[in-house]
């Protein structure tokens, strides 16, 4: 991928925006009423089975803070890591949600989030998998830069120690150089990024990129060729309670003959859930009434709520979706929104798949984006900078309009297209430029912006790597 | 392990399919076992020498009728516990639910197998009703004061438990479960009958005694040549290890397999 001068330093400018979680989004500004469809908010509260399990010492392994070296991805890989003790935190769910970040997290060295891992020896991948490897290789968009929510303005010391105890970040999860081979066509080619606690992380890519295989791959239903995928150092299987640490919708499968409640019921011994846990999660995805009817009865959405409530069953540290608002109506989906940021701001991860590109754009604070298995970008959204366009502006007196402009502090560009020339100010204040031309006299025929949005990065993303 | 054992048996009894075969075994045991016993009351009436409804050989193959047809439901059972898994793609959530693949195929054996005991328990006790009426009726003998009765009671009930366990190996090993059923079937009712058959009439004992269902003969003691059971069974122990090995073999086979499989 080849990045242009003006974009690179656009995502490599540090930025002091401050962006305290969970971020109030662009055009999402008015209090809007909150799950207006979903009959209760959907607890992520541990319940009592859970508070018992803690207390017993068991079950919170992966909930622990790692070493540093797993929070600062750049720093050495995660392996070896020291087996995390077994004694258990505090239960921090059930406190409320904070709105800024832990001074914990704020107190770490410039945090290097989405770099990979550097290299370390590692098993070979077999010749097949290596042959099909591609020479030439675009560079992934990396963002060195701490990400806005450490760059917060520090309060008072005795805040930060209560916000602190208030909010558990869990390790981040980390994907370490995944390869993926079958029968030597590559689905996944040197994969690594980060998910970081605390955030919603939209994992993006055409159909076919690899992003349901990474999903797969990292829940351990599918075997990488060479590569680990980790949470908190621990990869899916090696977990102590997988259900209660990961949560996970990938395909919405069930028996058509086993009632929905059923089907939870099914999961909860080895989520360690009970039955009120089920009918109340049944109820809080709006599926309380049909709880008992076989799922074979059950439209698309209705499976889609019923799998994301399996996922939270367990009342999770880290969400794996694929695709979660596939069949979702508008409510659903935003609840599905709201529900997300409010688990994320609890120091918990969030990978989410979607080709809903606005939705991600609502919902997430990061985004990594892969192309036939290729790592394109990864970055903070706010790195993005969506949101910001350019004015497009047609003016009989060109010359005139530049001299106009020239105090705006704007690198105004002339253009021209098939109805003649315009001038292009990288700026999205429209009244500004309408009225800076219009106290110097200068006659506009047309002004206009062009807003960018996540869409539109996406696609040049793609372009760029193709 | 106990959540395991526990998230399985919630996965049986939350489908249909356990109590149908349950309610299908006690019906077809009960007229599979009444075969034998009309066969006796007949003999009785007829004068033969004797009295049949005290002979162990006969009170035992009473007992133990329902055997041939329970222990292939059975073997249905275990294979669409499995394959309905790969059927509905819900193989993917169990793991994610216990993602060491050997614990959690060993929770659904388990399952499987208390499942095949109740099975095994349902199929005898129809049996022993059915017995109940031409017992009394012929001044006979429920037999229930030999340890050799009893033996066999157990020994019926545990060869219906391992052939559950034959349907789970070959639902492991068969992905697709209408051919792992077929398969199932046409072996259990077809194949495996007539080479036994083949075997008795060569008088190929040692042949026979290795076929799963002369193991399952010998296990029970039963060597009724109208059931074309080796005049010379294996010991009922080396039977049921050799049934066991039965049920292990595609069992191992398919664990091995669905080990490192992806899952689809």
């Amino acid at each position: 991928m080849v990045v242009g001068p003006a974009r690179a330093s656009r995502i490599l400018e540090p930025t002091t925006t401050i962006d305290p979680a969970p971020q109030p989004r662009r055009g999402d500004d008015s209090p809007r009423p909150r799950r207006a469809l979903f009959a209760e908010p959907l607890s992520l509260d541990a319940d009592e089975e859970k508070s018992t399990a803690t207390e017993a010492g068991i079950g919170r392994r992966a909930m622990e803070p790692l070493p540093q070296a797993v929070r600062a991805p750049l720093q050495p890989p995660p392996a070896p890591l020291p087996p995390p003790p077994i004694t258990v935190p505090p239960v921090p769910s059930a406190t409320p949600i904070p709105t800024l970040t832990s001074p914990a997290r704020r107190e770490l060295p410039v945090e290097t989030a989405y770099a990979p891992p550097p290299p370390a020896p590692r098993p070979q991948p077999r010749p097949a998998a290596r042959a099909a490897e591609l020479p030439e290789r675009p560079k992934p968009r990396m963002s060195h830069q701490p990400t806005p929510r450490q760059t917060a303005p520090v309060a008072g010391r005795r805040a930060h120690a209560t916000r602190s105890r208030l909010r558990h970040e869990v390790p981040p999860i980390i994907v370490d150089r995944l390869i993926k081979s079958y029968n030597g066509r590559l689905a996944v080619r040197d994969l690594s990024f980060v998910v970081q606690p605390g955030r919603v992380t939209g994992f993006l890519g055409p159909n076919g990129a690899g992003k349901t295989t990474t999903m797969r791959i990292l829940v351990g239903l599918t075997t990488p060729t060479t590569g680990t995928a980790t949470f908190g150092g621990l990869e899916y299987a090696e977990l102590p309670h997988p259900q209660r640490t990961v949560g996970c919708v990938l395909d919405a499968s069930f028996h058509p003959a086993r009632s929905g409640r059923n089907h939870l019921r099914v999961l909860a011994p080895t989520a360690g859930a009970s039955d009120r846990r089920v009918d109340k999660l049944l109820d809080a995805v709006g599926l309380g009434d049909v709880a008992r009817q076989p799922v074979g009865e059950y439209s698309t959405g209705m499976r889609q709520r019923l799998a994301l409530a399996a996922a939270v069953l367990g009342n999770p540290e880290y969400l794996i979706l694929d695709e979660p608002a596939n069949g979702l109506d508008p409510e659903g989906i935003r609840w599905l929104r709201e529900f997300l940021r409010d688990f994320a701001a609890r120091g918990r991860a969030v990978l989410i798949s979607s080709h809903l590109l606005n939705e991600i754009e609502a919902t997430a604070d990061d985004i990594v984006v892969i192309d036939r298995g290729r790592l394109l970008a990864a970055m903070p959204m706010s790195h993005l900078n969506l949101g910001e366009g350019t004015t497009l502006a047609r003016v009989p007196d060109m010359r005139a309009a530049l001299h106009a402009l020239a105090g705006i502090g704007a690198d105004v560009q002339t253009a021209a297209d098939e109805r003649g020339s315009y001038l292009r100010i990288p700026s999205h204040d429209v009244s500004q430029v309408g009225s800076v031309l219009f106290s110097s006299g200068v006659a506009v025929n047309e002004l206009i912006t062009e807003r960018r949005d996540l869409e539109q990065e996406f696609f040049s993303m793609l372009e760029e790597s193709r | 392990m106990s959540g395991a054992l526990h998230a399985e048996l919630r996965r049986i009894t939350t489908t249909r399919l356990w109590w149908i075969a349950l309610i299908c075994i006690f019906l077809l045991s009960a007229g599979y076992a009444a075969l034998p016993a009309v066969v006796a009351s007949l003999q009785t009436k007829a004068g033969v020498a004797g009295t049949p409804f005290a002979d162990p050989g006969i009170i035992r193959s009473i007992y133990n009728g329902g055997n041939v047809l329970s222990r292939i439901l059975a073997m249905v059972v275990g294979i669409v516990a499995i394959g309905s898994e790969y059927r509905y793609g819900t193989l993917a959530s169990s793991y994610l639910a216990i993602p060491r693949r050997v614990r959690m195929l060993l929770g659904k054996a388990g399952a499987l197998l208390i499942f095949g005991v109740i099975y095994g328990i349902t199929s005898v006790a129809a049996g022993m009703l059915v017995a109940v009426p031409f017992v009394v009726a012929n001044n006979g003998s429920f037999l229930l004061d030999q340890p050799g009765t009893w033996r066999s009671i157990i020994l019926g009930i545990c060869s219906i438990a391992l052939w559950t366990m034959i349907g789970m190996g070959l639902g492991i090993l068969i992905k697709n479960m209408l051919v792992a059923l077929a398969v199932g079937i046409i072996l259990g009712f077809l194949l495996e009958p007539i080479v036994s058959v083949v075997f008795f009439l060569k008088r190929w004992d040692q042949l026979l005694n290795v076929m799963p269902s002369g193991a399952t003969n010998s296990m029970l003691e039963i060597t009724s040549p109208v059931l074309f059971a080796a005049q010379h069974p294996t010991p009922w122990w080396l039977a049921g290890m050799i049934l066991a090995a039965w049920c292990l073999l595609p069992a191992l086979a398919g664990l091995l397999a669905a080990a490192r499989r992806d899952v689809a």
